[in-house]
């Protein structure tokens, strides 16, 4: 009795160590390969190009999404116009990248607009996301 | 003798390592990084508002192309439906070192835009920039 009891203790460890391993290999594959950022909103699309400029996502670029309706997003917060201009004044103060991640049926006049306050405001390198084209 | 044995069982029993809050944590760091990672491969577009634009275009009136509500393209008063079309118009119709500005219509949507700012560049058309004030502002 107190031997099965012995083999037992000592099996448990054993047979869950593999099954921690591939948890923890499964961990580090998505701290690595993915980037933690906010979600974007319900049912946006991306705009599409055939672009091959990647982009470098771990640079500390301030990153705003206009919806469809032509909202200013940051970190998945409506952003106000006022809010935005200091925002982007901030950013051009810090020399920060601008990257507008627009949903391809937003407004074209807004997305415009923004980057043309993004250049008032003093910022040199403000590129708009794309994904790559589906053909 | 029987405190003895206990404190005995006691002590075994903090030697032998529990991995479950081990396995738990993993585990919730799994699912964590399982929903909060996007693996999204961005590109980036290069859109410059024609404010920007250096002398060289100053001192030459751009050529300006209309973007429609429904994604067709104006180039010298002719609609086309493609941005590759409308590209290759632009590009024959170029007098040196001329720029062009892209400038989309009331209610167009932004796709159609980024189309024809990429056809632009693949057609090797330079200096190209956006309008931001539509018609009548």
């Amino acid at each position: 009795m107190r031997s099965i009891r012995a083999s037992r203790t000592s099996h448990t460890p054993d047979s869950t160590l593999p099954l921690i391993n591939i948890v923890l290999l499964l961990v580090l594959a998505f701290m690595i390969a993915g980037v933690v950022e906010a979600p974007l909103p319900e049912g946006f699309t991306p705009l599409q190009s055939t672009s091959e400029s990647a982009v470098d996502q771990s640079t500390s670029a301030l990153s705003i999404v206009v919806t469809q309706s032509g909202e200013a997003l940051l970190e998945g917060e409506v952003v106000a116009h006022e809010t935005l201009t200091a925002l982007l004044t901030a950013a051009a103060g810090d020399e920060r990248k601008l990257t507008i991640k627009a949903d391809s049926r937003a407004p074209a006049t807004l997305v415009i607009d923004l980057l043309a306050r993004a250049e008032d405001a003093g910022i040199k390198n403000a590129v708009v996301m794309t994904i790559e084209n589906d053909k | 003798m029987s405190m003895s044995a206990s404190t005995l069982s006691r002590r075994r029993s903090r030697v032998v390592l529990s991995l479950t809050p081990l396995i738990d944590v993993v585990f919730i760091l799994l699912v964590f990084f399982m929903l909060v990672s996007q693996f999204t491969q961005w590109r980036q577009v290069e859109m410059i508002p024609e404010a920007t634009l250096g002398s060289d275009a100053e001192n030459n009136v751009p050529k300006l192309v209309l973007v429609a509500e429904t994604g067709s393209y104006i180039v010298n008063g002719e609609t086309l439906p493609l941005a590759t079309d409308a590209a290759e118009a632009i590009k024959s119709s170029l007098k040196g070192g001329q720029a062009v500005v892209v400038r989309p219509l009331q209610g167009t949507t932004i796709q159609p835009v980024v189309s024809i700012i990429e056809a632009l560049k693949t057609a090797d058309v330079r200096n190209v920039s956006v309008d931001r004030h539509g018609p009548g502002k």
